[in-house]
């Protein structure tokens, strides 16, 4: 089975609301494909619809080629972690994992390897009601896992987590894709993301905003951008702004400029004789081009975005 | 600080609470509906033919009531006076030839009422038709000296039953009642206007001995068995203003007599020894009412309102302590005490609103396909909202219903599961009155007194009786809606004691 | 082999809560403790003859309560899964519906058949010591009526379970699924009650699956009963096949929510 979730025109309707609407996308094994979207822009009901707990109104959601309900052992398939408090509290957590290996034959031996690698061997005799956040969360990745499956999905899986989780869960994403696996990870901050994620996916009000690896994503929304620092800021500014290009103050000796290209930049404050003591393009964080990315297509038209994104 | 923690603005915000989660106003809404509903639709497969096939005559007040005695009496005119000494009088026997057959399982019912028992005694009646008007005073066995009228009105004398002198004197349309012990010293008893007098009634004095009644329940049906008894009293010293001649005649209902042919009252007997008579009678003069429940039944539908009201009160309770709501709730108002007074109330108020609009509905709607279905009168004078019994059964059987959810709601703070709070409520409803109705004979009383059943009681408008298959008719009202509340109280003391005692 | 693995993990859920030995145990101990308390209340010599008291079914009386601990350790096994949410590893472990739906009955009808055979034979041993001395004689082991009674009030648990589990994938909330099973049990025979016209009660007890399902207790009298005794099998059959469809049916079309 080639690992692959693929998406296709996908389309949920709950009652009134139209959570996924018309939604198509793919993700390729051997990378950390992010799924980021503002709160209710359909990123947990998109899973929902991948694992088979809700059925589309149209479209379809395949894993590897076919449809989640059809799977004979899907968690050797498929892990995913959607809601990790879903836990019956008065269940041990070994024996949370032990159901779940015992309803797709895996061998009880998964069950203490996956406990070990999330960290809870030392409360995998404990009632999972006396969880915390974190540690439910690590038990919710722990499920995910147990079926050692080549496509994974993660929703915000660093929620509740402590800064040593959050790391150790980048890591972790990471190490998974570098074998090779499939791995979508939803968040709901781009922030998270930075770092972790190869490829993105944007979503707004259900529908598809861009597809984009980090990289290009990242040069799109860093061009024609330069820093500068100077110490005479305010004559920098004027002088630029007479040249033609957008200035920015960002810092107390430190600007942006946009619209003039930085050698152009270089030119025209040695012109006019105002010293600087760095000038460096500027390299734009993955929230900055995220929201520059959102702010243009969920307010105005995301189709037009959507198509000079690709 | 202290303005936001008035005990109005906590009121206020429980009852946000409950009437913000649309399912519980849904649930509220199913109640009326199931209150409603099933009694509605249980009234159109209720049928009885106890006017068809009577087993009483109709009495001065269009009651139904039985007059069945052996009557030693002369027509006088006016005014007048009639004085005996009852010697003895005999507790009522049965005839050895008709003792219950032995192929049945019966148990002899007690029937503590004033009206059973033997009894011998002077009485002043309009004529000799079953169910006319009378007034008597009489000497009985075990119950001692009584003055009774019309069925319905009972005067208690003296608890003497050995030798007695009674006297009986006319003035008008009212008749006094006295007893003696020794025909000097008279104490009057009371003095009563029977509903038609004639100015020539007849007078004398009489035996009757109501049949022994055995009854047969258990296995979800019951039976009732009348064996004719009769008793023995000796009547001398009679004097009567003007008196003529006495004749001995046995009261009773002849269309009865003639329908049960042989099984009618066993014939009485009069005995003229020296200055006295003996004189042997049977049957029972009183109330003769079914057994069975117009007002019951019509609230049949507030089991079923019920049950939808235990599941509110108990989740009511129980949903605070999900998702820590419980810590919310504390944070508003520290003084927990205060909290569960305010959901007690909100909820309590709520549903004996609820339940007494389900209730009268119920009675409306189902009292006339009810009296399309034999429930008429004369044997059920039709329930009207007038009535006290009736008034009393609606106030209490909603009081029942809204106590009962309460009940659930302490349970459900103690517990703090619904699955186990809704459970042991209605099992402490329901499981009762199943084993009281397999139970056989009177055992099921007790359960009626110690469980959340009793309050069943409070939906009959009738006397309890021990006749009928359910078990509640045997206790009261009053005792079933105490037997409730009384649960209630425990268990909202238990909810307050262990909410002050553990931590949220 | 999927199916079996779907049984199976249903099974290590049911056994890893300690609720369940708990309800199983109240199961038991309900049906003995209430049958030895009516057996011993018994009194031949206040009997007539020939004495139409069935000491056997009223040893076996107890079901009526245990029967609770059964509707509740069924209604949750479906309805905690929504309400804890498990639903969603539950189904994205076993994504048919059907395979879902046959584990849980599968292993709640086997607990509850385990559970009413240690009853039943635990309340005919406690009811052989209860009527010692009242004049009664208790259950007979070899009596064919005996053992139809027993069997029968084992069926009777096992299909009780089912029509639990059946109405908690219907309505999928624990309080309204107890609430209508408790109704089904025992709101039907106490609403009958309140009919005067006996053929109306005869009716309806006749098909209230409590009354039909246990009349396969009665060992003599079966004048009293309603229904036949394999036929008050068939009415209970119906109910819990009943709410089970419907239960699966709703479950398969509706989004896991």
């Amino acid at each position: 089975m080639e690992p692959t979730i693929e998406v296709r025109a996908l389309h949920k309707r709950y009652r009134t609301t139209v959570a996924v609407d018309g939604l198509s996308f793919t993700v390729r094994p051997g990378e950390v494909t992010g799924f980021v979207g503002p709160n209710g822009a359909g990123k947990s009901t998109t899973m929902r619809l991948i694992l088979g707990l809700d059925s589309p109104d149209d479209g379809a959601a395949l894993v590897g080629g076919q449809p989640y309900r059809s799977l004979r052992t899907p968690l050797t398939k498929v892990g995913a972690l959607l809601d990790a408090s879903a836990v019956h509290p008065g269940r041990k957590a070994r024996d949370h994992l032990l159901w779940l290996a015992h309803s797709n034959g895996i061998p009880k031996r998964r069950v203490g390897e996956v406990i070990e690698q999330v960290g809870l061997g030392s409360v995998a005799r404990r009632r999972a009601g006396g969880f915390s956040l974190g540690m439910q969360q690590r038990l919710g990745i722990a499920a995910a896992l147990l079926g050692d499956p080549p496509v994974l999905i993660f929703d915000e899986p660093v929620n509740g987590l402590d800064p040593d989780g959050i790391v150790w869960i980048r890591v972790l994403l990471k190490a998974l894709a570098a074998e090779g696996r499939a791995v979508l990870v939803s968040s709901h901050l781009m922030g998270e993301l930075e770092g972790t994620a190869d490829h993105l996916i944007v979503i707004g009000r259900g529908r598809l905003v861009a597809d984009t690896s980090v990289a290009a994503l990242l040069a799109t929304a860093s061009k024609e951008r330069t820093e500068v620092v100077t110490g005479q800021r305010e004559a920098a500014t004027a002088a630029l702004a007479n040249a033609g290009a957008t200035v920015t103050v960002i810092g107390t000796d430190t600007i942006t400029v946009e619209g003039v290209p930085g050698s152009r930049v270089s030119a025209l404050l040695t012109e006019a004789g105002i010293p600087f003591s760095e000038l460096r393009r500027h390299r734009a964080s993955l929230e900055e081009a995220y929201m520059d990315l959102t702010r243009g297509s969920i307010e105005y038209a995301p189709e037009v975005v959507e198509g000079g994104a690709r | 600080m202290n303005a936001r923690e008035s005990f109005p603005r906590l009121l206020l915000s429980e009852w946000t609470k409950l009437r913000s989660v649309s399912r519980w106003v849904i649930t509220f809404l199913g109640a009326l509906a199931l209150t409603i509903g099933l009694s509605a639709l249980l009234a159109s497969a209720n049928r009885t033919d106890a006017n068809v096939h009577r087993n009483f005559v109709v009495g001065p007040s269009d009651d139904p009531v039985s007059d069945t005695f052996y009557f030693v009496h002369q027509p006088v005119a006016g005014d007048t006076t009639l004085t005996v000494r009852v010697a003895s009088v005999t507790p009522p026997q049965e005839s050895p030839d008709r003792r219950p057959s032995r192929d049945e399982s019966l148990t002899l019912l007690d029937d503590p009422g004033p009206y059973a028992g033997a009894a011998a005694g002077i009485m002043i009646k309009d004529g000799t038709r079953s169910g006319s008007s009378y007034a008597a005073v009489m000497l009985t066995a075990d119950r001692g000296v009584r003055m009774q009228s019309d069925y319905a009105v009972d005067h208690e004398g003296s608890a003497s039953s050995g030798t007695r002198w009674l006297r009986l004197v006319r003035a008008g349309n009212t008749v006094t009642g006295y007893e003696s012990p020794d025909g000097t010293n008279w104490t009057p008893i009371g003095s009563l206007t029977p509903r038609s007098l004639p100015s020539t009634a007849e007078i004398g004095f009489y035996v009757s001995s109501a049949p022994a009644l055995y009854t047969s329940r258990g296995s979800a049906s019951s039976s009732v068995a009348e064996r004719p008894t009769t008793a023995d009293a000796t009547f001398d010293n009679v004097t009567l203003d003007g008196a003529g001649q006495w004749k001995g005649d046995q009261i009773a209902d002849e269309n009865a007599a003639a329908r049960e042919g042989k099984g009618g009252p066993a014939g009485g007997r009069l005995a003229t020894s020296g200055s006295g008579f003996t004189v042997t009678g049977s049957g029972r003069v009183g109330p003769h009412a079914p057994d069975d429940d117009v007002v019951e039944a019509a609230l049949i539908g507030a089991i079923a309102g019920l049950m939808a009201l235990v599941s509110v009160g108990a989740l009511f309770a129980t949903s605070e302590y999900r998702r820590g709501m419980i810590r919310t709730t504390f944070a508003a108002t520290p003084r927990r005490g205060r909290v569960l007074a305010a959901k007690a109330i909100v909820l309590g108020t709520t549903a004996y609103a609820v339940s007494l609009v389900g209730v009268v509905a119920a009675l409306t709607l189902a009292v006339p396909t009810m009296k399309n279905h034999g429930f008429a009168p004369p044997a059920f004078p039709t329930p009207s909202l007038s009535d006290g019994p009736v008034v009393r059964a609606l106030l209490l059987t909603a009081a029942f219903m809204a106590l009962v959810s309460l009940f659930a709601m302490a349970v459900g703070m103690v517990v703090r599961r619904s699955a186990a709070a809704i459970t042991a409520t209605i099992v402490l409803v329901l499981l009762p009155l199943i084993v009281g109705m397999v139970l056989p004979g009177t055992a099921p009383r007790w359960l009626m007194y110690a469980t959340l059943a009793g309050g069943m009681a409070t939906q009959r408008a009738k006397p309890p009786t021990i006749t009928l298959a359910e078990p509640w008719a045997m206790i009261g009202p009053w005792a079933g809606i105490g037997v409730v509340a009384a649960y209630t109280c425990a268990a909202l003391a238990l909810a307050w004691w262990r909410l002050r005692r553990t931590d949220a | 082999m999927t199916a079996l693995r779907a049984i199976r993990a249903e099974w290590t859920k049911l056994r890893t809560l300690s609720s369940t030995g708990w309800l199983l145990l109240g199961a038991v101990a309900g049906t003995v403790a209430l049958g030895s308390a009516i057996t011993g209340t018994l009194d031949h010599r206040s009997c007539d003859t020939p004495c139409l008291v069935d000491p056997v079914k009223l040893s076996l009386a107890g079901v009526r309560l245990g029967q609770v601990a059964v509707v509740i350790l069924a209604v949750l096994a479906v309805t905690a899964e929504y309400a804890t949410r498990t639903i969603q590893p539950t189904l994205a472990a076993v994504p048919r519906r059907t395979l879902v739906v046959l584990g849980k009955l599968a292993v709640l009808v086997g607990v509850a058949l385990a559970a009413g055979a240690i009853a039943v034979t635990a309340a005919y041993l406690a009811a052989g010591i209860a009527l010692d001395g009242t004049g009664f004689a208790g259950p007979v082991w070899s009596d064919h009526l005996d053992q139809r009674a027993a069997v029968g009030s084992i069926v009777y648990l096992g299909l009780i379970a089912a029509l639990a589990a059946g109405l908690g994938l219907l309505l999928r909330d624990t309080a309204g699924a107890i609430t209508a099973a408790l109704f089904l049990l025992y709101g039907i025979p106490v609403a009958a009650s309140f009919l005067s016209d006996p053929r109306w009660e005869h009716r309806i007890l006749r098909y209230s699956p409590m009354d039909a399902g246990l009349s396969i207790q009665a060992t003599r009298d079966f004048a009293a009963e309603h229904i036949g005794p394999w036929a008050g099998i068939g009415v209970l059959s119906a109910y819990a096949g009943g709410a089970v469809l419907l239960g699966l049916l709703v479950f398969a079309i509706r989004d896991a929510r």
